[in-house]
């Protein structure tokens, strides 16, 4: 469709030039258009463009108060209607990309389906790509799977303010879409595709992501239509697995209950024992990154602890709780840490305290020969996709958490000697974890996964509200960027280079759905907008398929009260 | 027109010596207005003149504004003679109230040549074509005039075309004839230059205001043309510093139209031709000149071609007509 012609009296170049809408037509910002030109050496070239602004002006006219007279309809002036393009490719009928600018007068077109895949370099992906959402002209974009999977690049970066969990959306949708799409992976990647994909999902904030295997029956029709238009199914996650942390015990009750609300079935629980704590080297992650970093001399204390606990636990000695671990401890100080100063041994006996107390649940006394469960460590491998509950733990607990579960998963990786299966790996609010300033355990293994783990397998998609906060080495090797909805001001900093000046200014009025994606081998951040979620994200939303039933809903009320119910009707026994 | 090379045609004038004023300006006064005959002052009121109240009213209608402007491109020496040449140029166009947007442009190149010449050949001059017309008086005074009468007879052609549409015409200057060919046209003169009144009218005329208009008065020509309603019309009243001529035009109606459409055309000039004026900073000849009229205006010069370029050729085409002889 025929939509106006290149603009002669403002420069055209390879880069960028301007064009004027036609008096019937319209354009807007994100339309993707193309032209073409004849050259002598290069013959018949098509240049494919996005409009990046829109600028409508009266021409002909000195002042302002002209252009009220032309108001009141006593003064000529000529409306127009221009818009400045950014040009994404060059072609040639041969397959090259010179570098010429279109002719003015030229005419412009919007482009179909098919000029936009060439516009935006997605032939170039062939099958090596995944849906990530819907242009402007509802053709679908794709990401560069190469750059996604860790073989010309990985990693992937969201930023965007909280409050409606675009963030986290994004990046679940991203996994959808690629496990949506195995079956074209495998054909592009035997390696990767013949062992299985995982993935682990730090969930921050709400009980969102508890519900990623119920179909989310509120889904509207709209949403249904974008899902098709992408060439996806709109049905829930298949292959999910749940894991929560412990509640606090009450009582002397013994039974392990998932901390969560909106649902206990098929929730499974994550802890640790005092052992794996020991063997796997993660009491550095029951410290936040500030303790550490206030009391240098803190490393110390806690290398002889390990190096004696350690030693305690190979002798046989085992430890139930924290609590032991400290109590024990306190006895033996003089002689653990004697070359400890005495205010760094109370300032590390002060911070185990208070680690006891937020974390403390986490640890649960190992397993009885009898009892059915050996461990309640994370077993990714077993599902397609891993929810992993944070969002009820502290800060120290979650950076426990976060920490103890990369920690396992890399040195795994390491010592399997593969990437394959490939993991990604889902945290939100990286600005806690690996910081722009300040360095810590939990930090150095986000930096390692950033740095190392394309040839590990592991894949980050990270999030954060303000990519300015986070280490800049962590955002650096994150080839996929992306961006939603944020102030201006975040915008203006470095790291968002890649939004482009007229970009930065829109990221303000961003709705949910809508990101702004950036990948390496196209030249121009694209905005792309994905669908609501196909999978439920509230109780609410999944209750009407019968998946789930109504009496699995328990609140935390209803379990304290049979908790107390069981412990009276004990002791009566008694 | 013809086949004649334009170099040829410039041989043929003997044309040899051109020269232009850079300023562009008329090189000559002419007047507009005849010499009056003769005014009858009781054609609308027969007893002493008051001014008469209009009601305002919205422009936007079937109105349409005419105009046209000109520019001297050349003059040319023909031969030993002394005899002289013109080449002019002239852009007539209209603005509609309707649509707020200029409504018609034609522009016309002419060769004015003294009576003895005749040639038929039009002289092409880079883009512009120059059509031979004929003066009836070879000095350049009579050159000059004929050249603006050919651009009147435009907007007068222009004018009685919109009126045969059914649009009420506002023509800049005087009334041009034959009156039987301009239709419902008002005739829209900004410049006061004669006293058409006694001075015991003057007194009703300068204390109009804003909107106020005097009763109709018929002026009879003396040079054997046909006479013609008239009326004064206060667009903007003076400031105390300013000449109590300021903001005051004059309007013609064609004495074809009867005395009573006449009226109603002035009430209806009286109740918005004072809403559409230009201000100080839109056009040196505010308030006079409409806003519309300067905005014709210059979609009108926009029209022009480049006078540069036209002499520039001119030049090499006289360079080029000698050099062969």
């Amino acid at each position: 469709m025929r939509v106006g012609i290149v603009l002669g009296t403002k420069d055209a170049t390879p880069f960028e030039f301007y064009i004027e809408v036609d008096s019937n037509q319209s354009l807007q910002v994100d339309d993707i258009i193309v032209t073409t030109s004849e050259y002598p050496r290069f013959g018949r070239v098509t240049f494919y463009g996005i409009v990046d602004q829109v600028i409508s002006r009266l021409e002909g006219l000195e002042t302002n108060e002209q252009a009220r007279f032309h108001a009141q309809g006593l003064f000529d002036a000529n409306l127009t209607y221009y818009c400045h393009i950014v040009v994404t490719r060059t072609l040639a009928e041969d397959g090259t990309s010179p570098k010429v600018p279109p002719r003015p007068g030229s005419e412009v077109k919007l482009a179909d389906t098919e000029e936009t895949k060439l516009a935006l370099y997605f032939d170039k992906m062939e099958k090596k790509k995944i849906p990530c959402g819907l242009l402007s002209n509802n053709a679908p974009a794709y990401l560069d799977l190469d750059f996604l999977l860790g073989i010309k690049g990985g990693h992937v970066n969201i930023s965007g303010k909280s409050g409606v969990a675009t963030k986290t959306s994004y990046a679940t949708f991203l996994l959808y879409s690629y496990f949506s799409s195995i079956r074209d992976v495998t054909e592009a990647y035997p390696d990767i595709g013949s062992a299985n994909t995982h993935a682990i999902i730090f969930n921050v904030k709400g009980e969102d992501l508890l519900f990623l295997d119920k179909p989310n029956t509120k889904l509207s029709e709209k949403d249904r239509r974008m899902y098709e238009a992408m060439g996806l199914p709109a049905r829930p996650f298949e292959n999910v697995q749940f894991y929560a942390p412990p509640r606090s015990k009450r009582g002397q009750y013994e039974a392990l209950l998932p901390n969560t609300e909106s649902r206990i079935e098929g929730v499974n629980i994550f802890a640790w024992t005092i052992k794996e704590i020991v063997e796997d080297d993660l009491l550095w992650y029951l410290f936040s990154p500030k303790e550490l970093s206030d009391t240098s001399q803190l490393y110390l204390a806690i290398r002889m602890a390990t190096k004696w606990l350690n030693e305690e636990i190979r002798e046989g000695l085992g430890f139930q709780s924290l609590r032991s671990v400290i109590q024990t401890l306190e006895e033996k100080i003089e002689s653990i840490m004697e070359r400890v100063a005495t205010g760094t041994r109370d300032a590390f006996m002060r911070r185990l305290y208070r680690a006891e107390q937020e974390i403390g649940s986490l640890i649960v006394p190992e397993a009885l020969p009898f009892e059915d469960i050996k461990s309640y460590s994370i077993d990714w491998r077993k599902a397609q996709v891993n929810v992993v509950d944070i969002h009820r733990l502290s800060d120290r607990a979650k950076y426990f958490t976060v920490g103890a579960i990369l920690k396992s998963i890399v040195t795994e990786k390491e010592n399997t000697g593969t990437p394959w299966p490939l993991i990604f790996i889902v945290l939100d609010e990286l600005n806690k974890y690996a910081p722009i300033n300040g360095d810590s355990p939990i930090a150095d293994i986000v930096l390692d996964i950033a740095e190392r783990g394309r040839s590990l397998g592991i894949i980050l998609i990270g999030a954060q509200q303000t990519a300015s906060e986070v280490a800049h080495r962590v955002v650096s090797n994150a080839s996929i960027r992306i961006c939603g909805n944020m102030d201006t001001s975040e915008a203006e900093h470095s790291v968002y280079g890649y939004l482009g000046s007229l970009n930065k200014k829109r990221v303000q009025y961003l709705t949910p759905g809508q990101m702004f994606v950036y990948q390496p081998d196209v030249p121009q951040t694209v905005l792309v907008q994905f669908p609501m979620p196909a999978w439920a994200t509230r109780y609410q939303e999944s209750i009407e398929t019968g998946y789930i039933d109504k009496d699995f809903m328990i609140s935390e009320i209803d379990i304290i009260r049979e908790i107390e119910k069981d412990i009276e009707k004990g002791s009566g026994e008694k | 027109m013809s086949e004649i090379l334009p170099v040829d045609l410039i041989k043929n004038l003997q044309a040899h010596q051109i020269w232009w004023d850079d300023s562009l300006e008329e090189p000559v006064n002419i007047p507009d207005e005849t010499q009056p005959g003769g005014v009858e002052t009781d054609t609308e009121i027969k007893d002493e003149w008051v001014p008469i109240k209009t009601d305002r009213v919205d422009y936007r209608k079937k109105i349409i504004i005419v105009d046209g402007v000109r520019r001297i491109d050349a003059h040319l020496i023909l031969g030993n003679t002394g005899r002289s040449a013109i080449l002019g140029e002239f852009v007539v166009g209209a603005f509609s109230l309707e649509k707020g947007t200029v409504a018609k442009r034609i522009n016309e190149c002419v060769i004015v040549l003294p009576p003895e010449i005749r040639i038929k050949e039009t002289l092409i001059v880079g883009r512009a074509k120059y059509i031979p017309i004929f003066a009836n008086n070879g000095t350049y005074e009579g050159l000059y005039r004929t050249f603006i009468q050919r651009m009147r007879e435009r907007e007068r052609e222009t004018a009685y075309e919109f009126s045969r549409s059914g649009y009420t015409v506002i023509a800049d200057g005087p009334l041009q004839v034959p009156f039987s060919e301009v239709g419902v046209t008002l005739g829209f003169v900004k410049s006061i230059r004669k006293s058409y009144l006694d001075e015991r009218y003057w007194s009703v005329v300068l204390k109009l205001k804003k909107g106020e208009r005097t009763p109709i008065f018929t002026i009879k020509s003396s040079e054997n043309l046909p006479p013609k309603y008239s009326w004064y019309l206060r667009l903007k009243e003076p400031k105390y510093f300013e000449s109590p001529f300021f903001g005051l035009v004059r309007l013609e109606a064609p004495y074809t139209l009867e005395l009573k459409e006449v009226q109603e055309l002035a009430q209806f000039s009286g109740g918005f031709l004072p809403y559409i004026i230009s201000s100080s900073t839109l056009s040196s000849r505010a308030p006079e000149n409409l806003a519309p009229l300067e905005s014709l205006e210059r979609r009108l010069r926009a029209m022009f071609h480049p006078v540069e370029h036209i002499r520039a050729t001119l030049r090499k085409m006289i360079a080029q007509a000698y050099e062969e002889v």
